[in-house]
C-alpha cells in the first residue's frame, strides 16, 4: 500500500535526517525484519514525498564520511504525518471492530 | 530560457539520482562486508537485492513531475529516428494521412466558411429574417405612395426587437463615365444598418430621408467605390442612378454586400420598382429583418409577431399563421446548404477513418518486425506504459506529418474547390485556411494519431516479450493469430466504409446524370441572355418601352450570326422571377376533377412574337402571338401546356378566358397551348405559366434572349452596340449563356457529386491499398505453408485459389457490412437526390461488383506471388 509506506517513511524521518539506505534498515529492524522495503518503492517514494514538500533533502556525510543524501521533515511534513497517523489508527481500530467482534451475549 | 534551465535541472536530477542509488549500494556492500562477506559477493548481494536500476530510475525520476516533456522529447526524437530509418513505411503512411486529413481540412474550411465563421456583423445570433406576415408589403400604386407602408405600424412597434428594417433586392442603371451599366441595388429601410450592426465609412440613411422625394442618397459598396476613388473623395459625390442623381453619403466595409451581392444600398422607399417580371404589380414584396433585443428567445418574438400581426380568428388568418415564420439570419442564408455540407463532411471523416485503418494496418506489419527491439527494450526495464508512450509518440509524430502535409494538400485543393463551390452559397468569411481551420486540422491529426496508434501500442503491451527473445525473433502462433485477425478485420472495416461512400457517390452521380438529361422544355444550346429595365424616365409610358423593345429587336435580328431574338419578363433557369406567381380569374373553370377553384396562382410571362420560336418552345394547339397583337386588338394569351391541364383538365383550352390583376380587369382569351418549360430549375416541376403579348402588357423589365449561329460568346460586343445606338441610357445587363444558366442551376448537385465522387475514389484507392498490404502480409507469413502445399503437388493455381479465397471473405464480408450500412445511410442522402431512390439496386450492385473487382485484382498480385515461392526455400524459411 502507498499510503502505508508513505506514512512509515514519514514517522522513521520523525526521529530525525536519514539517507534512504538507512530508511530502508531502519523499517526493516523496527518491525522486526517483517516489513521489507523495495529500493524500487523506496526512491520514487523519497522523492514524490519530496516533491509534495513534505521532506526535504541535502547532500551530507554519513559517519563513515561517505557522502550520501539526507532526507529529513519539513513542518507540513509533519503535519502530514499526524494526519496519516490519525487515519491509520482509525483504520486499525475499525479493522479491529470486525475482527473481534463483540461477545454475542454482550451485544444483547 | 526556461526549457534551458529545464535540461539543466534534469541533468542535476539525473547526476544526484545516480550518486544517491551508488551512495545505497555502497553502504548495504559495506554493512555485508561487516558482516564478514567478501567484497565481490557483497556487492552481487547488494546488486541482486536493489533489483533493476535503470527501471527504479525511471520510476523514481517520474515522480518528479517535469519530466513528462523530458520523456515526451526523448520519445519524439526516438521515434523520429525511426521514421526516418523507414523512409517507405513512412512516406506511405504519411501521404495516406495527408489525403485524408488533406480532404477534412479542405471540406472544413468551406464549413467553416459557411456555417461556422461568425457572421460579420455585431451579435449576428441576435439576427432574424421573418418570412409570411400578411403587412409586410404595401400596396403603392393605388396608394400613390410608397411611403404607406403597413408594416412600420406593427413591426416598429413590437417590444421583442431592438430594432427591425426591410429590404427589397433588385437592379439600377448607374451612369458614370463612358457607358451606363446595370448593377445590383437593395432597397432598404432606415435602420437596415443599425439591425445587422455594420456601420459604413461616412454615415448610414437619416430617418427624413424615408421621406418620399427626400431620399436621394446612396451607400456604395467597397468594390464600386474604388472605382470612383477614394472613400473620402467618393462620399458627397453624386452618381446617375436610373437618370436620377443620388449623393454618396457612405461606404460600405469591404465584404460586405448583404443581400446578395448588393453593390449600391438606398434608401426605401425609390421612385420606382425593382419588381422584375412585374406587369401589372401592385405589391412589393420586403423581407424583413429584425435584431432581437438581448434575453428575448426567437418563440417569445414569435409569438409576439403572431399575435401583432395576425390579430384576427378567422380561417384566413390562421392559414396566414402557418405560414409565417421567423428564423436566425444565418438559418436563413444557409438552410438548403447545410445537409449538403454535413453529407461531405461526413463523406470525408470515412475517408479519413479508411486511412487511419490503413495506416493502423502499416503500423501493425511493423510491429511484427520491431517486435524484437521492443521486447528487449522491456527487458532492459522500459515499463509497458513506458512502450506505449513510444508507440503512440511515433504515432502522432505519423500524424503530425501527415497532418502538416494535409495541410499542404488542402491549401492546394482550395482553388478548385472555390471553383466547385455554388456561386449561391452565402459565405460568412473567405474560403481559406484560417485559425479555426488550423486548429481543426490539427485536432483531427491527433484524433486520427491517437486512433490508428492506439491498436500497435495494445498489440505491443499484449505482446509475450520473453517469448519472443527465446524463439530467436520468431512470433509466437497465436500473438501472430490475433494480429492477422485484426488486419483482417480492419481490411473488412476499410471495405464496408468504402461501399458506404461508393454508394453515396453513385447515387449522387445517377441524380446528377437524371438533372442533366430533363428536358428544360426548350433548346438551351447557342442561347445568349441578357436584361434590360426600363422602369424610369421617358419609358414610363408603355408605347415608349414597346417601342424600345421593337427596335432592339430589329436592330439585334438583323446582327450577322444571329438567328432570332425575342424578349421575355420571365427567362427559365435564370434563377429569377421565380417568386412572381399571380392569381388567376378564370372564367370557364373545368368541373372536372381535379377539382379547381375558380383562381389560382400561375407565373405571367410577357412575351415578343419571336419568343417560342427563338426558345424553341414548341406549339401544341392554336397559334402563337402574332404582330398583329396589339394594344388596341381583343386581349389574348397562351398557355402552358401544365396550366391548361391544370385550369380545363381534359377540356379544349382554346377560346377559354382568363383575368389578369390588372386594373381594369379584362378577360383574356387562350389562343394558344405551348410546350411547359422548367423555371425553378431541372429538378422542380414545370411551372403553370401563362404567356402575355408583350405589346399588351409592356412589362418594364424584361430578358433579351438570341439564339446565335455559332458560339454565343462572339457576338456579345455587337449585340451591346446595337442595343446602345438605340439608346445609349439604357445599359444591358452581363450577357449570360443559357448553358451557363443550367450550369449555375446545377453547381450545388456538381459540388456535392465531383466532391463525393472524388472521396468516394479515394476511399476505394485506399482501402485496395489496405487489402494489397494485409494480403501481401498473409502470404509472406504463409509463405512456410505455400512452400509445403507446392512440395507435396499443389499447382499454382491451387495457391492463388487459396490466397483468392481468403481475400474473397474478407471483401464478402466488407461488402456485406457496407450494404447494409449504405442502405441506412443514404436514407439521410434522400432530400439531394433526383430521380433516382436512395436504395437504387443498380448503383449497389454496381458498387459491389466495382469493390468485389478491383479488390481482387489487388489480391491477385501478392497470390501470383504466392505461386513464385520455391518450396526449398519456403521450408527453408524461418
Amino acid at each position: 500500500m502507498q499510503g502505508t509506506l508513505d506514512l512509515l517513511i514519514l514517522q522513521t524521518l520523525q526521529w530525525g535526517p536519514q539517507h534512504g539506505y538507512a530508511v530502508a534498515q531502519t523499517i526493516r529492524v523496527r518491525s522486526g525484519e517483517a516489513l521489507q522495503v523495495e529500493t524500487g518503492s523506496l526512491y520514487p517514494a523519497l522523492h514524490r514525498l519530496e516533491r509534495k514538500g513534505w521532506l526535504k533533502s541535502e547532500w551530507r556525510k554519513t559517519e563513515s564520511s561517505q557522502r550520501a543524501k539526507y532526507y529529513r521533515l519539513t513542518p507540513s511534513g509533519k503535519k502530514q504525518l499526524a494526519s496519516e497517523r490519525a487515519q491509520w489508527d482509525e483504520l486499525v481500530n475499525a479493522i479491529t471492530g470486525v475482527l473481534n467482534p463483540p461477545k454475542r451475549g454482550e451485544s444483547v | 530560457m526556461s526549457f534551458l534551465r529545464l535540461v539543466f535541472r534534469r541533468r542535476q536530477g539525473e547526476q544526484d539520482l545516480e550518486e544517491e542509488i551508488q551512495s545505497h549500494l555502497r553502504m548495504a556492500a559495506c554493512d555485508r562486508m561487516e558482516s564478514g562477506e567478501s567484497g565481490d559477493e557483497a556487492r552481487h548481494a547488494v546488486q541482486r537485492e536493489f533489483g533493476n536500476v535503470t527501471l527504479i530510475k525511471e520510476t523514481t525520476r517520474d515522480m518528479w513531475g517535469w519530466t513528462w516533456l523530458d520523456a515526451l522529447l526523448e520519445d519524439l526524437r526516438y521515434g523520429l529516428r525511426m521514421l526516418r530509418k523507414n523512409p517507405g513505411f513512412t512516406s506511405v503512411a504519411v501521404l495516406t494521412l495527408a489525403l485524408g486529413i488533406g480532404a477534412n481540412t479542405a471540406i472544413f474550411s468551406v464549413v467553416n466558411a459557411v456555417l461556422i465563421h461568425p457572421l460579420p456583423y455585431s451579435h449576428p445570433e441576435r439576427i432574424v429574417v421573418l418570412s409570411g406576415a400578411p403587412v409586410l408589403y404595401s400596396t403603392p400604386k393605388t396608394t400613390g405612395s410608397y411611403g404607406e407602408i403597413a408594416l412600420v405600424d406593427w413591426f416598429s412597434h413590437t417590444r421583442s426587437f431592438e430594432n427591425t428594417a426591410i429590404y427589397e433586392t433588385g437592379e439600377v442603371n448607374m451612369a458614370g463615365a463612358g457607358q451606363a451599366e446595370r448593377i445590383k441595388a437593395s432597397q432598404v429601410s432606415v435602420d437596415f444598418f443599425r439591425t445587422l450592426g455594420v456601420q459604413p465609412q461616412g454615415r448610414t440613411f437619416l430617418p427624413d430621408e424615408s421621406v418620399p422625394g427626400r431620399g436621394q442618397v446612396a451607400i456604395l459598396g467597397e468594390p464600386l467605390c474604388h472605382r470612383f476613388g477614394a472613400p473620402d473623395d467618393v462620399i458627397g459625390r453624386t452618381v446617375l442612378l436610373n437618370g436620377m442623381k443620388f449623393t454618396v453619403v457612405g461606404v460600405m466595409p469591404a465584404g460586405f454586400t448583404f443581400p446578395g451581392k448588393t453593390q449600391i444600398w438606398l434608401p426605401l422607399p425609390l421612385p420606382w420598382t425593382f419588381e422584375a417580371s412585374h406587369i401589372s404589380a401592385d405589391t412589393i414584396f420586403f423581407t424583413p429583418i429584425a435584431r432581437l433585443r438581448p434575453g428575448v428567445s426567437l418563440i417569445q418574438a414569435r409569438d409576439e409577431v403572431l399575435r401583432v400581426a395576425f390579430p384576427a380568428s378567422d380561417a384566413e388568418s390562421t392559414e396566414a399563421r402557418k405560414d409565417f415564420e421567423i428564423k436566425p439570419l444565418r438559418e436563413a442564408l444557409v438552410g438548403n446548404d447545410r445537409p449538403m455540407l454535413w453529407l461531405l463532411l461526413g463523406a470525408v471523416a470515412f475517408v479519413l477513418l479508411i486511412a487511419c485503418a490503413d495506416v493502423a494496418n502499416l503500423l501493425l506489419a511493423h510491429a511484427v518486425v520491431r517486435e524484437r527491439e521492443m521486447t528487449l527494450r522491456a527487458a532492459l526495464g522500459a515499463s509497458r506504459l513506458r512502450l506505449i508512450r513510444q508507440n503512440l509518440a511515433e504515432s502522432l509524430l505519423l500524424s503530425g506529418l501527415g497532418g502538416l502535409a494535409g495541410l499542404l494538400l488542402a491549401a492546394w485543393s482550395l482553388g478548385g474547390i472555390r471553383l466547385l463551390v455554388p456561386s449561391n452559397m452565402p459565405l460568412a468569411a473567405p474560403i481559406r485556411i484560417d485559425g479555426g481551420v488550423l486548429a481543426f486540422t490539427l485536432a483531427v491529426s491527433l484524433a486520427s494519431g491517437l486512433l490508428f496508434g492506439l491498436l500497435p501500442s495494445l498489440h505491443a503491451c499484449r505482446s509475450e516479450l520473453s517469448g519472443s527473445l527465446k524463439e530467436g525473433g520468431r512470433l509466437n502462433g497465436s500473438a501472430r493469430g490475433h494480429l492477422g485477425q485484426t488486419r483482417s478485420l480492419l481490411t473488412v472495416m476499410e471495405g464496408a466504409l468504402s461501399v458506404v461512400l461508393l454508394v453515396g457517390a453513385g447515387l449522387l452521380i445517377r441524380s446528377f446524370a437524371r438533372l442533366s438529361e430533363v428536358n428544360p422544355g426548350f433548346n438551351t444550346q447557342r442561347l445568349l441572355t441578357t436584361q434590360v429595365s426600363l422602369a424610369e424616365g421617358i419609358y414610363q409610358a408603355p408605347t415608349r418601352r414597346n417601342e424600345y423593345y421593337e427596335t432592339v429587336l430589329q436592330r439585334v435580328a438583323a446582327l450577322p450570326g444571329v438567328r432570332s431574338a425575342a424578349f421575355t419578363s420571365n427567362l427559365p433557369l435564370s434563377g429569377a422571377a421565380v417568386t412572381s406567381a399571380f392569381e388567376l380569374q378564370v372564367k370557364e373553370a373545368s368541373k372536372q376533377p381535379p377539382p379547381v377553384g375558380d383562381s389560382r396562382d400561375a407565373l405571367l410571362t410577357a412575351v415578343s412574337p419571336s419568343y417560342f420560336r427563338t426558345m424553341g418552345i414548341p406549339l401544341l394547339a392554336g397559334r402563337l402571338f402574332e404582330d398583329g397583337d396589339r394594344d388596341a386588338s381583343p386581349k389574348v394569351a397562351i398557355a402552358s401546356e401544365s396550366l391548361a391541364r391544370a385550369f380545363w383538365g381534359k377540356e379544349n383550352p382554346l377560346g377559354k378566358h382568363v383575368s389578369l390583376p390588372i386594373t381594369p380587369p379584362d378577360w383574356c382569351e387562350i389562343v394558344g397551348v405551348v410546350g411547359d418549360t422548367r423555371h425553378a430549375g431541372l429538378s422542380a416541376e414545370p411551372s403553370e405559366e401563362l404567356y402575355l403579348p408583350l405589346r399588351q402588357s409592356a412589362s418594364p423589365t424584361a430578358f433579351l434572349v438570341i439564339r446565335t449561329e455559332g458560339a454565343p460568346a462572339l457576338i456579345t460586343a455587337e449585340v451591346r452596340r446595337a442595343v446602345a445606338e438605340v439608346d445609349r441610357n439604357e445599359p444591358l445587363s452581363e450577357f449570360v449563356t443559357m448553358q451557363e444558366h443550367i450550369s449555375n442551376s446545377m453547381s450545388p448537385s456538381r459540388f456535392r457529386t465531383v466532391l463525393t465522387s472524388i472521396f468516394a475514389a479515394l476511399a476505394l484507392t485506399l482501402a485496395v491499398v489496405g487489402l494489397y498490404g494485409v494480403m501481401s502480409y498473409t502470404v509472406s507469413r504463409r509463405t512456410h505453408e505455400i512452400g509445403v502445399r507446392m512440395a507435396i503437388g499443389a499447382r499454382g493455381e491451387d495457391v492463388v485459389k487459396l490466397v483468392l479465397g481468403q481475400a474473397f471473405r474478407l471483401i464478402l464480408l466488407g461488402v456485406g457490412i457496407g450494404v447494409i450500412g449504405a442502405l441506412v445511410l443514404t436514407r439521410l442522402l434522400s432530400s439531394l437526390l433526383y430521380g433516382v431512390k436512395p436504395e437504387d439496386p443498380l448503383t449497389f450492385i454496381v458498387v459491389g461488383l466495382l469493390l468485389t473487382g478491383v479488390a481482387l485484382l489487388a489480391s491477385y498480385i501478392p497470390a501470383r506471388r504466392a505461386t513464385k515461392v520455391d518450396p526449398m526455400v519456403a521450408l527453408r524459411y524461418e
